[in-house]
């Protein structure tokens, strides 16, 4: 227990100064950050400094980083530098010399985790105020853990970030050199992390692979050409391993990052774009097709996204089709891949799991679905929506056979006493057609247009629903937008928010509605400063947005509402309108 | 006498490359051995193993009859280890590293520390990153011997060290601890100090034992003669014994490393060689033609 003790205090006294000086820079970099978040987005609050998950970069950064040099110095500068022998040669084993050494870098670390988290709190307290603090003290505890479960993902791109610095340390770099090292690998990482910002594609298992790979390729080549502080590798190799394995450190987190980005296919993924949108006609539900613009050989996923709750539901693996809406609310997906063998399903919205598998090949489920269509030819399916003393009632419908519209497009229909109809991808045309008997015309051969409303030139329609309400989710470019036909109003958000964001307020204007508070919502303005003041968030990443009393918009993106309030700004469109 | 340290059939690999090979040594308890032999031969390796800090690749070691790697720690605590080189954290200073090496030894005599820093004239603030050279020689010495080792394995230990304090150590140190018995072995390329220390000489090389003795009697069993030969003498007259031979100017130096009268009285009667004469010699020369004999030519 003695030499344990003695072990310890050396360990520690390793350290010590290199500590004292990091405990010192890490206020500054809280401030920095702070400045350098406040000077680049005009709505940064204070309050988004107090959620670690706003700004997970900081304190992780600061702690792997901190963990890499106190690693470091207590392990590869001691191999390095042969101070490793002395240990190896106390009459006592191993064991315990690499017992201290754990035991000083965990704790440590946990304490420098403390100090970062106690900085944090004065820099928000010095710059936003220190009433600031006692809600950031009362709301950490549980949220600081709920950070560090969540960004446990961080541990495999830090252990090879922890790797390369014991790499370069080992061949001798220390005190300032490592110091600046770890800066370098603290920017490849925020470059890396920045790359991926839509999500965090670094936990998807391509990329857990590689950042394992990496950190293993960087510690055996230490190993290999460095154990017990001298060279037993060959004079031509070792060069050649050294340097492979740097860049296999250094290189290999923002390749992963891209790689991933580059196969990821998910709701806010950089490199996934709406291929189409349809509202379910039963219930508050939207069938969204995504697509991986990087690398389409990747295919598609399928979501259904609750209009109720937020939650996103993958409805099919990659490349599965979506199909229409059934009338009893289901959605036929095809190409469905279960044990090797691929099927039809019709998914239960509510569960995103298959309700009833097609028993049979894709094949048969074609044909099945064929069979369907030819059945129904001409036929419609549609969803009235009644709104008590509203001047809007609206429908979805969604049609087979000959009516039936090639995707991505949705049938958008109002009664008032019209219907929109819109081709999506061909022209961004609309065009209102009267109904019978609260029907949809939807035969425009008949010539029964009433009005025409062309969007083109504007927008970049990649998408358009109706769902059961009131939004109509556009997408243009990396922006996006929504369109109400009701006003003519465009919403807008300029780029830099999540690549793609799907406004349903639907849900929500349903009860408003309800609640005969309607008027609020449907002025474009009014709506946006009400979005604007009640903004708050819900658990597993989507923003609810509340409006009205009591309803909820759902905003699904990438953490990005303050920047999406921030910019929110009705657009008018100077097209013919609606007539 | 028991030994203290047995080596059989030691062998050490490293790589493809044979370090030690087969390597069977006693070392007796109060002997003063020193081990010699050219770089690389295994001189430093045979030490490294016998404090358990590496493994033998076959064969065993043993100190004080424990496995020097399996017991490491054990031999550890009752051997006095100075390394080539000892590396150690720039913000220690020697009382610093003594008192942390304390904490591990049962058996630390601060009063011999105090004695030991007096007697080598160590001051014990002083840090470690500015330590001369003999000064930190001085310190890994201290700190191997302040817990009373009961065997000491010295590697290089003195030189850095200038004549004055070399002499001091030798005798007034380690000669202190000869006489107290202890096991001493120490690696070092210096004649002077295996003359004024060592009473048994084992000569390395390329991992084996080439020669192993009593000082005195190898000192005996090295011979360098000058012999001037006819000019009559063939070309390519080979000496008898086997020596290694040198030309210096008109005469043929031979060296000897199994010298024996018999080869005397041959020169003598050789009729190519017309005259015979001693040359003083050494341990230095063992070394030397230890050294060279390997592949030197023996024809003149």
């Amino acid at each position: 227990m003695r030499g344990l003790i003695s072990l310890l205090r050396k360990e520690w006294r390793d350290i010590r100064t290199m500590t004292w000086m990091y405990a010192a820079l890490v206020p500054l970099a809280m401030l920095v950050v702070r400045w350098y978040l406040g000077a680049r987005y005009d709505g940064f609050v204070a309050e988004s400094i107090t959620s670690l998950r706003h700004m997970p970069e900081v304190f992780p950064v600061c702690v792997l980083l901190y963990a890499a040099l106190v690693a470091s110095d207590l392990i590869a500068g001691d191999l390095a530098s042969r101070r490793s022998e002395p240990l190896a040669l106390l009459p006592v084993g191993l064991v315990r010399v690499w017992t201290a050494k754990v035991t000083v870098l965990v704790g440590a670390t946990l304490c420098m985790a403390a100090w970062a988290f106690l900085a944090q709190a004065l820099t928000l307290g010095q710059i936003d105020g220190w009433d600031r603090v006692v809600s950031f003290a009362e709301w950490h505890p549980p949220t600081l853990a709920d950070s560090v479960w969540g960004n446990i993902h961080l541990a495999l791109p830090g252990a090879a970030i922890v790797g390369a610095v014991l790499l370069v340390s080992t061949l001798g770099l220390r005190g300032l050199a490592a110091v600046l090292l770890g800066a370098g690998l603290a920017a490849v990482l925020a470059v890396a992390y920045d790359f991926g910002r839509g999500e965090s594609h670094l936990i998807a298992g391509d990329a857990m692979v590689w950042c394992v790979a990496a950190a293993i390729a960087v510690f055996a080549a230490s190993a290999m050409a460095f154990v017990r502080g001298q060279a037993h590798t060959g004079a031509r190799l070792r060069p050649a391993l050294v340097a492979s394995a740097t860049l296999v450190g250094l290189l290999g987190v923002p390749a992963v990052g891209f790689a991933a980005a580059a196969h990821h296919v998910a709701p806010g993924a950089r490199f996934t774009v709406v291929e189409s949108v349809s509202a379910s006609p039963r219930g508050p539900y939207l069938a969204v097709r995504l697509l991986n613009t990087l690398d389409p050989s990747v295919g598609g996923a399928t979501f259904i996204v609750s209009l109720d709750d937020g939650v996103w539901r993958q409805a099919s693996g990659d490349g599965a089709q979506p199909g229409a809406w059934t009338d009893d609310g289901l959605l036929p997906v095809t190409d469905r891949v279960v044990d090797g063998v691929m099927q039809g399903a019709l998914i239960d919205p509510a569960t995103g799991k298959a309700a009833r598998v097609v028993p049979k090949t894709r094949e048969q489920f074609n044909a099945e679905v064929r069979a369907r269509m030819a059945a129904s030819e001409d036929a419609c399916y549609w969803y009235v929506q009644h709104a008590p003393g509203a001047s809007a009632s609206l429908w979805n419908v969604n049609c087979y056979g000959k009516k039936r519209l090639k995707t991505p497009r949705a049938v958008v229909s109002r009664v008032m006493p019209t219907v929109v109809q819109g081709d999506a991808r061909a022209r961004n045309l609309f065009w209102i057609v009267p109904t019978v008997d609260r029907l949809a015309r939807l035969d425009v051969e008949t010539g029964e247009t009433t009005a025409v409303f062309e969007a083109a030139g504007r927008f970049d329609v990649t998408a358009i629903a109706w769902p059961d309400d009131r939004g109509v989710v556009l997408r243009r470019g990396t922006d996006i937008s929504w369109l109400e036909f009701a006003t003519g109003v465009e919403y807008a958000c300029p780029k830099g928010v999540a690549p793609w964001v799907a406004i349903a307020p639907g849900s929500a204007l349903r009860r408003c509605m309800r609640d005969g508070n309607v008027h609020g919502v449907w002025d474009p303005v009014s709506g946006a400063v009400v979005w604007e003041e009640r903004t708050s968030e819900s658990p597993g990443g989507e923003i609810v947005v509340p409006v009205c009393d009591g309803g909820v918009a759902i905003v699904h993106g990438n953490g990005s509402i303050r920047r999406f309030d921030a910019s929110l700004r009705p657009v008018v469109v100077p097209a013919g309108g609606v007539k | 006498m028991s030994a203290v340290i047995e080596t059989r059939e030691l062998t050490v690999r490293f790589k493809k490359t044979d370090v030690l090979r087969d390597l069977s040594l006693d070392f007796e308890r109060g002997s003063v051995t020193a081990m010699l032999g050219r770089n690389g031969v295994g001189k430093s390796t045979l030490l490294r193993v016998l404090v358990g800090f590496l493994p033998a690749t076959s064969g065993r070691a043993s100190v004080f009859g424990l496995d020097a790697w399996k017991r490491g720690p054990d031999v550890r605590r009752l051997t006095g280890y100075v390394p080539d080189r000892l590396e150690l954290p720039r913000w220690m200073s020697v009382d610093d590293h003594l008192r942390f090496l304390e904490a591990f030894y049962p058996t630390w005599d601060r009063d011999e520390e105090r004695r030991l820093l007096k007697q080598l004239d160590l001051d014990a603030k002083a840090k470690v990153k500015d330590l001369s050279k003999g000064q930190r020689e001085k310190h890994a010495l201290i700190a191997a011997l302040a817990h009373r080792p009961e065997l000491l394995l010295l590697d290089e230990p003195f030189s850095g060290l200038d004549p004055v304090v070399r002499q001091e150590v030798l005798t007034a140190v380690l000669g202190h601890l000869r006489d107290d018995g202890r096991t001493i072995v120490v690696v070092t390329h210096s004649m002077l100090d295996v003359e004024r220390l060592a009473d048994r000489i084992v000569l390395l090389e390329d991992g084996r034992v080439r020669l192993d003795g009593e000082a005195e009697e190898l000192k005996r069993r090295v011979r360098r003669v000058a012999i001037t030969l006819c000019d009559g003498a063939p070309l390519g007259w080979t000496p008898p014994g086997a020596p290694t031979v040198e030309r210096s100017g008109e005469d043929v130096v031979l060296s000897y490393l199994d010298w024996d009268d018999s080869i005397a009285t041959r020169l003598h009667a050789d009729p190519a060689v017309r005259h015979v004469a001693s040359l003083p010699t050494g341990l230095d020369d063992l070394f030397r033609v230890a050294a060279r004999r390997e592949g030197a030519p023996c024809a003149v």
